[in-house]
């Protein structure tokens, strides 16, 4: 019967889910699942209003976590406490056996860390041993785009630790680090459009 | 073309061994078939491989199929090419004659006729049937065969060999090995050639309307196929590889929509492993296989090569990029497949591919790499497989069993809900169920913790179940209604439901769902469903979806599924503690953790928590630590674990205070000091070094002198919310450079509360050993507990993170130096004093950059010494000369003007004096008097009696010992020496002797002292035998006084005398004459003598010194004369004999002589040391009376030492000195020379 079957096919998440993967794009994407539920955009949802990064950090040179921002509307940040924390097995093994990972030698970007169904974990890696970690629920970032938002996140570290006032290893607490990462965050969104 | 998939398929199945033809020309094969099967498979064959490099194959499968068996006969001419590699790889024409003629005329052309298709390899064997020891039959048969081999064989390749049936040898086996592999590498040579064209030809239509990708996989999995049955597996699975690339290549064009499948009766357990899960045939759709099951067959296919090649590790890797890509592909087709289709296939996947897996890795023989990452893959299969799991779970209620906890949260919270066409609805007859759920929804809370933490469970969802299954309800409602019914009516799951295999149970749930009010849980359309119903109603799509029953059973009840969730947890952390992804494996322990404490195994729990918050600890996540640890905390103490729940505590109070409210923290607090106040079975010291941290002022650091105590403060950050009352606290010191040295433990006095945040504590620190020490540890008590504490922070507040702060050098808080002068004591007069007068001696006392506040000076005056403790002392300030040249600052110099010329008087008793507070920093002058006590009369001197005057005999010492110091702890001990002197020294000499016998005696004054001497008198008493002149009063001739005389010069004085007739004069010469000085001093006391000191303010100024001069008669009566005679050797040696001669000669006769005896005692005086006198040394010499008799005394002596001496002198005590005239005197010093060197020691080596 084919006309009972057509209704859910109209729709858009599955249209848009027909499209080949190589040309689907993280905002177009979420555009058509905010179409998708017009009777219920109040849903929070697991994904923030501006952007598909969910959470930045820094992690010291000891494993130590320096700054952790989540990009989420719920109150959960633990779990990506969690996500980069075990994301540092995988940044462990790599640096450990650099022959596996002869294409990133002498290159801070690591790449992607940790793909999983729902999420993908980039990591980058300073000389001084400092990884930032992202974490983002778009399964398609193009690895340049990660690479250049690493670049920025690095250069506002750096400036960030260059404060006389900051002591090195420890937390970083700069509120002006923080709002310059947000926009780094948000620029992350729109760059991969524009 | 896709006709042929099936009959290929069945081929395929078929054939799993290459086909070895056997063509049976004389009837022979009944005969051999038997050793010839025995060489089978082929044990070792070289073939080309698809880039046409030699591969060593082993154990190569094969058969051999006569020509004319029907297998190889009912073939048709086209499929023999489209599946041509099911032909034979090689015929084998066995053929045998005896007889040449024969050969010639019959079997050589029906030979020719066989070979002569070119397609076909072939070789011949030629069986000799001729027995061994007929000769004849031999012979004959090796000349049909000679001939044989000249006919068939060319010169590229030889294709003949013998078999010799009554014995065949080994020879020939090799040959027919050889020659049949030979045949199967050309062959397969051809065929993968011919393959290869055929492929290329159909990838070059592959954009052309024409193309049929069916067609493709035919020929390209033949040839697969045939790589595989060749055991050539790696060129197989790269064939399967292209098949796949182009497989998706051409399922992502855009066109036409087709179908997915997935949607038969066990379709949700994958099928990745299992090739023959379903005949190619079914999921072939007009050209073009369906995803679903096709997908799954490459994989299979490609994991059964791999397996085959050893290779578990890679289909591990392939596997679960498969499972996940697959996901998303299912992920896009979701809605036409059944309920959570998606989550059971991947689970099933992830199952069977750790099943498979692990069978068949055995571990050992690979690189640590490669099996750290096998073990990663599997704890990652397996914790993909445990997310869905979750999910499932979750979706039918059992989300109150998982543990929300950050990593299921992870796992569970970004998992997008399944996304059904619809959602299923609430099946009739169910309410029992619903009421089931309900209660447990209900019975449901969250787990009260410990300490009253109340945090906002983390989401085990991404957005609400119940919105989002309602919304996809309402989402249909929304739609038209008519159509939503009549969906509902026909199919209950969408489009496909006519692949649905129940049918019938599904419109029986539709049907529920759309009846009007049947029971009281029958649902309006708009009704929304209520969470228990939504539980429900995914609990029996899910049965629908589900084919494993076993699978279901796990789902089944609350107790199985945790049974399932624990088996799939464990397999995740175990395999990633084998990858040494700890951190995977560590969080995944807490997970079982979180199990076995609601099963209320503590103990177990206790130890993976313990794990979980030494990791999170370590790296500093306190954010997750602060999750996990009171869980930790809560198991301790219901194990009753003291110390770990004490440890646990104050590690909760220690993390960052924005981490938990005040009032948790409190809460911890209390624990503690509950704790602390109660009796602790096994009390053990707690380490509080992350709570109560402590530093050093950041003030330079305290310094003090070897021996001194001192006051250290110290600040203490307390990290406890409120105000924590100590029983004690003690701080321990170590030195700098070693830590073993100098730990001592200082106590304090009056710290007994801490306040949160800064205190500052100050310890009383004993005298230390000299070296620079830093912080050590806190210790104290808190009740009955005592703790102690190695935190150190750096002039910080506790909050900040004091993970890194160990990290930092720490500085030294206190230095103490080492031993030196902290004060000098010198005396101040340069000069002799007087001696027998009351002098003043003056101290200099400098203070070296230390106060000498509160000190005290003892002076024991030594013998013949004695203070005046009468007197006062003076102190006064003291300016050396160099301190005006110095390059003194400013302040000490303005310091040292204002202070000048200050003088204080101090009393002293028993020896001490006490230093006035303003004399505690500058360098002040001691003057105190003393006097010097000689008892003896000093001695003139005159040339007759030289008198060595000794300076040891002016010398008196002074013991000081000053006390000083805040606590009179350092002291200063010096013993000086201090010179006395008379104030004269007196020469006499005899200046000229009238004939009159008057003599002219002159006394000559030498200045002693650094003072000038007023004389005001003298006066000279003389012995008996001599007499002054004129006068008589024994004063000088001349009137001069008062004489002055100055320092260090001399003055003499006359005085006229003589000789007074006497007799006896040998006893009246022990008496001295005796000259008295009436004299004034003047001089400073700084300098050295002085006016001494008035005891009584009456003293008069004079002073009398008395001297004692011997005046000698001279020798006016000769008796004797010694003389000493010359050596009788040149030079004396040491140890060399010697005599020694003395002439004693008498000058007088004896009765003119006052001598009256005839004997004389001789003596010989000779130094010991320097002497040895051999034989007597003393006896009596008598010889004639008369005038000029003279007698010789020998001794005989040895020099003991070289150098200068003084020879031994002989004396002649009994005659007194006026009567012996010594002429010639003898020598004062005599050569010695060392002794001769003694040979013996020299001899040559």
């Amino acid at each position: 019967m084919p006309s009972p079957s057509s209704p859910p096919r109209a729709h858009g998440p599955t249209t848009s889910r027909e499209q080949p993967p190589s040309i689907r794009r993280a905002p177009p994407s979420r555009c058509s699942r905010v179409n998708c539920r017009p009777a219920d955009s109040a849903a929070p949802d697991q994904l923030p209003s501006g952007n598909m990064i969910v959470c930045v950090a820094v992690v010291g040179h000891q494993n130590n976590p320096l700054y952790l921002q989540s990009f989420t509307e719920a109150d959960d940040a633990l779990k990506l406490h969690h996500v980069v924390h075990c994301s540092l097995d995988v940044i462990d093994e790599r640096v450990n056996n650099p022959k596996r990972s002869a294409p990133t030698l002498n290159e801070t970007f690591l790449g992607l860390l940790y793909p999983t169904e729902n999420y993908k974990v980039y990591g980058y890696l300073t000389n001084t041993k400092v990884k930032f970690l992202m974490v983002t629920t778009d399964l398609d970032v193009k690895d340049a785009d990660a690479r250049n938002f690493f670049r920025k996140f690095h250069a506002a570290y750096v400036d960030a630790v260059s404060n006389p006032f900051h002591v090195p290893g420890k937390k970083i607490a700069s509120r002006s680090f923080g709002a310059r990462v947000s926009t780094i965050v948000k620029s992350f969104g729109s760059g991969t459009v524009g | 073309m896709a006709n042929y998939l099936a009959q290929f398929q069945t081929i395929k199945s078929s054939s799993d061994r290459i086909v070895i033809a056997v063509e049976d020309v004389s009837d022979l094969w009944l005969n051999v078939k038997d050793s010839f099967k025995q060489r089978l498979p082929v044990k070792k064959a070289c073939l080309n491989n698809k880039a046409r490099n030699p591969v060593l194959v082993e154990n190569l499968p094969a058969e051999f199929i006569q020509t004319t068996d029907s297998r190889l006969r009912s073939r048709f001419p086209q499929e023999q090419y489209l599946f041509w590699f099911r032909e034979p790889y090689a015929t084998v024409v066995l053929v045998t004659c005896e007889d040449l003629d024969e050969f010639k005329t019959i079997l050589k052309p029906r030979l020719k006729l066989i070979v002569q298709n070119d397609e076909r390899e072939w070789f011949i064997v030629f069986v000799s049937k001729a027995h061994p020891s007929n000769d004849q039959a031999t012979k004959m048969a090796k000349k049909v065969y000679a001939r044989l081999e000249a006919d068939f064989n060319t010169k590229k390749r030889e294709r003949c060999c013998k078999f010799d049936l009554h014995g065949p040898d080994d020879e020939f086996w090799d040959d027919f090995d050889s020659k049949m592999v030979d045949c199967i590498r050309n062959t397969l040579d051809r065929r993968v050639q011919f393959y290869e064209e055929e492929n290329r030809r159909l990838s070059e239509q592959r954009f052309t309307p024409i193309w049929n990708f069916c067609n493709f996989f035919i020929l390209k999995e033949s040839l697969a196929f045939m790589f595989e049955v060749t055991n050539l597996h790696e060129d197989s699975l790269r064939e399967y590889d292209e098949l796949e690339l182009c497989y998706s290549e051409s399922v992502n064009l855009p066109g036409k929509p087709r179908e997915f499948g997935g949607l038969d009766t066990g379709d949700d357990q994958a099928a990745l492993l299992n090739p023959g899960f379903k005949a190619l045939t079914q999921i072939v759709q007009d050209d073009v296989f369906r995803e679903f099951e096709f997908r799954q067959y490459i994989f299979a296919c490609q994991a059964k090569l791999l397996f085959k090649l050893s290779r578990p590790v890679e289909v591990a890797a392939r596997g679960y990029a498969f499972v996940v890509s697959f996901s998303k592909t299912l992920a896009l087709h979701e809605n036409a497949l059944p309920f959570c289709f998606r989550e059971v296939w991947v689970i099933t996947a992830c199952l069977g591919l750790i099943k498979s897996t692990s069978t068949q890795y055995d571990g050992g023989v690979v690189a640590i790499d490669s099996e750290k990452e096998f073990y990663r893959l599997q704890g990652d299969l397996y914790s993909l497989c445990r997310a869905k799991f979750m999910r499932l779970a979750y979706l039918i209620g059992y989300g109150v069993e998982i543990e929300k906890s950050p990593v299921n949260s992870a796992s569970l919270s970004m998992l997008s809900w399944p996304k059904p066409a619809t959602w299923p609805s609430i099946p009739p007859d169910s309410s029992s169920e619903v009421m089931a759920k309900e209660k447990t929804i209900l019975q449901a809370k969250a787990r009260e913790k410990l300490f009253d933490i109340q945090r906002k469970p983390l989401p085990l969802e991404p957005s609400s179940l119940l919105r989002e299954a309602n919304r996809r309800r309402a989402f249909l409602s929304v739609g038209n209604l008519a159509e939503l019914y009549d969906s509902v009516d026909g199919s209950g799951f969408g489009p496909h439901s006519k692949v649905s295999p129940n049918k019938s149970s599904s419109n029986l749930m539709t049907r529920t769902m759309s009846g009007p009010a049947t029971s009281e849980t029958s649902l309006p359309v708009d009704r929304p469903m209520r969470l228990s119903e939504i539980h429900v109603a995914a609990e029996h799509a899910l049965k629908q979806t589900i084919s494993d029953p076993d699978f279901m059973t796990s789902l089944s009840s609350p107790e199985e599924f945790e049974n399932r969730y624990m088996e799939l947890t464990k397999g995740a952390a175990d395999n990633y503690h084998r990858s040494w992804w700890k951190r995977h494996g560590v969080v995944l322990d807490g997970e079982i953790a979180a199990i076995y404490f609601k099963h209320g195994n503590y103990d177990l729990a206790a130890k993976s928590y313990e794990k979980v918050c030494a990791l999170y600890s370590a790296e500093g996540w306190e954010e997750l630590l602060a999750d996990v640890l009171p869980d930790l905390a809560e198991c301790q103490k219901i194990l009753n674990d003291e110390a770990g729940y004490l440890a646990s505590c104050v590690k909760l109070l220690s993390i960052e205070s924005s981490l938990f409210s005040s009032k948790e923290r409190q809460a911890f607090q209390s624990e503690v000091v509950r704790l602390a106040h109660s009796e602790m079975s096994h009390p053990v010291p707690l380490d509080v070094s992350s709570l109560i941290t402590f530093a050093g002022n950041p003030a330079p650091l305290l310094e003090l002198c070897d021996g001194d105590p001192g006051t250290l403060s110290v600040a203490v950050w307390s990290g406890f919310p409120d105000d924590m009352t100590l029983e004690s606290l003690s701080l321990r010191l170590s030195a700098f450079s070693s830590a073993d040295e100098g730990l001592k433990a200082i106590r304090s006095t009056d710290a007994r509360v801490l306040v949160p945040g800064r205190n500052i504590i100050t310890f009383d620190i004993p005298p230390q050993k000299p070296g620079s020490y830093v912080l050590g540890a806190l210790t104290g008590q808190i009740g009955k507990l005592s703790f102690r504490s190695h935190g150190f922070s750096q002039d910080s507040p506790v909050d900040t993170d004091e993970f890194m702060s160990f990290e930092k050098p720490t500085r030294p808080v206190l230095k103490v130096r080492k031993p030196r002068a902290l004060v000098d004591i010198t005396p101040a007069v340069s000069s002799a004093l007087l001696m027998n007068e009351l002098q003043w001696i003056g101290l200099i006392v400098k203070p070296i950059d230390y106060s000498l506040k509160g000190g005290i000076l003892h002076i024991d005056a030594g013998a013949e010494l004695k203070i005046e403790e009468s007197q006062m002392i003076e102190i006064e300030s003291y300016r050396s000369d160099g301190d005006h040249s110095g390059n003194l600052d400013a302040s000490k110099a303005l310091s040292r003007s204002t202070d000048t010329g200050r003088v204080e008087k101090v009393p002293i008793g028993n020896g001490k004096i006490e230093l006035p507070d303003w004399a505690s920093d500058v360098t002040t002058l001691v003057w105190f008097p003393v006097r010097a006590i000689d008892d003896t009369i000093a001695k003139g001197t005159s040339p007759a009696s030289p008198q060595k005057h000794s300076i040891v005999d002016g010398m008196r010492m002074i013991a000081l010992k000053l006390e000083f110091g805040a606590f009179h702890n350092q002291i200063f001990e010096r013993t000086i020496a201090v010179h006395f002197t008379n104030p004269f020294h007196v020469s006499t000499r005899v200046v000229d002797k009238c004939n009159d016998g008057t003599l002219l005696l002159q006394v000559i004054l030498h200045s002693e002292v650094k003072a000038t001497l007023h004389v005001k008198d003298v006066l000279l008493d003389l012995q008996a035998g001599f007499e002054h002149l004129g006068k008589g009063d024994g004063r000088p001739t001349s009137s001069l006084f008062p004489l002055v005389i100055a320092p260090s010069s001399k003055a003499g004085i006359l005085f006229v005398i003589r000789l007074s007739g006497t007799k006896d004069l040998d006893e009246l010469e022990q008496a001295d004459s005796m000259l008295n000085i009436k004299y004034g001093i003047s001089g400073d006391r700084a300098t050295g003598a002085h006016s001494p000191v008035p005891v009584k303010p009456d003293d008069s100024e004079e002073l009398l010194f008395k001297i004692s001069l011997k005046l000698k008669r001279p020798v006016l009566d000769p008796c004797l004369a010694v003389g000493f005679l010359p050596f009788s050797t040149d030079c004396l040696r040491v140890g060399q004999l010697v005599n020694m001669k003395w002439r004693v000669e008498r000058l007088k006769d004896l009765e003119e002589a006052s001598l009256s005896d005839d004997e004389i005692l001789y003596q010989v005086d000779a130094n010991p040391q320097n002497w040895m006198v051999a034989g007597r040394k003393s006896g009596h010499i008598s010889f004639s009376e008369t005038q000029g008799s003279r007698i010789e005394i020998a001794v005989t002596c040895v020099p003991l030492v070289s150098g200068y001496v003084h020879p031994p002198q002989l004396g002649l005590p009994d005659v007194g000195d006026a009567n012996i005239s010594c002429n010639p005197a003898g020598p004062h010093l005599v050569c010695v020379l060392p002794p001769t060197l003694s040979t013996s020691y020299c001899i040559p080596a």
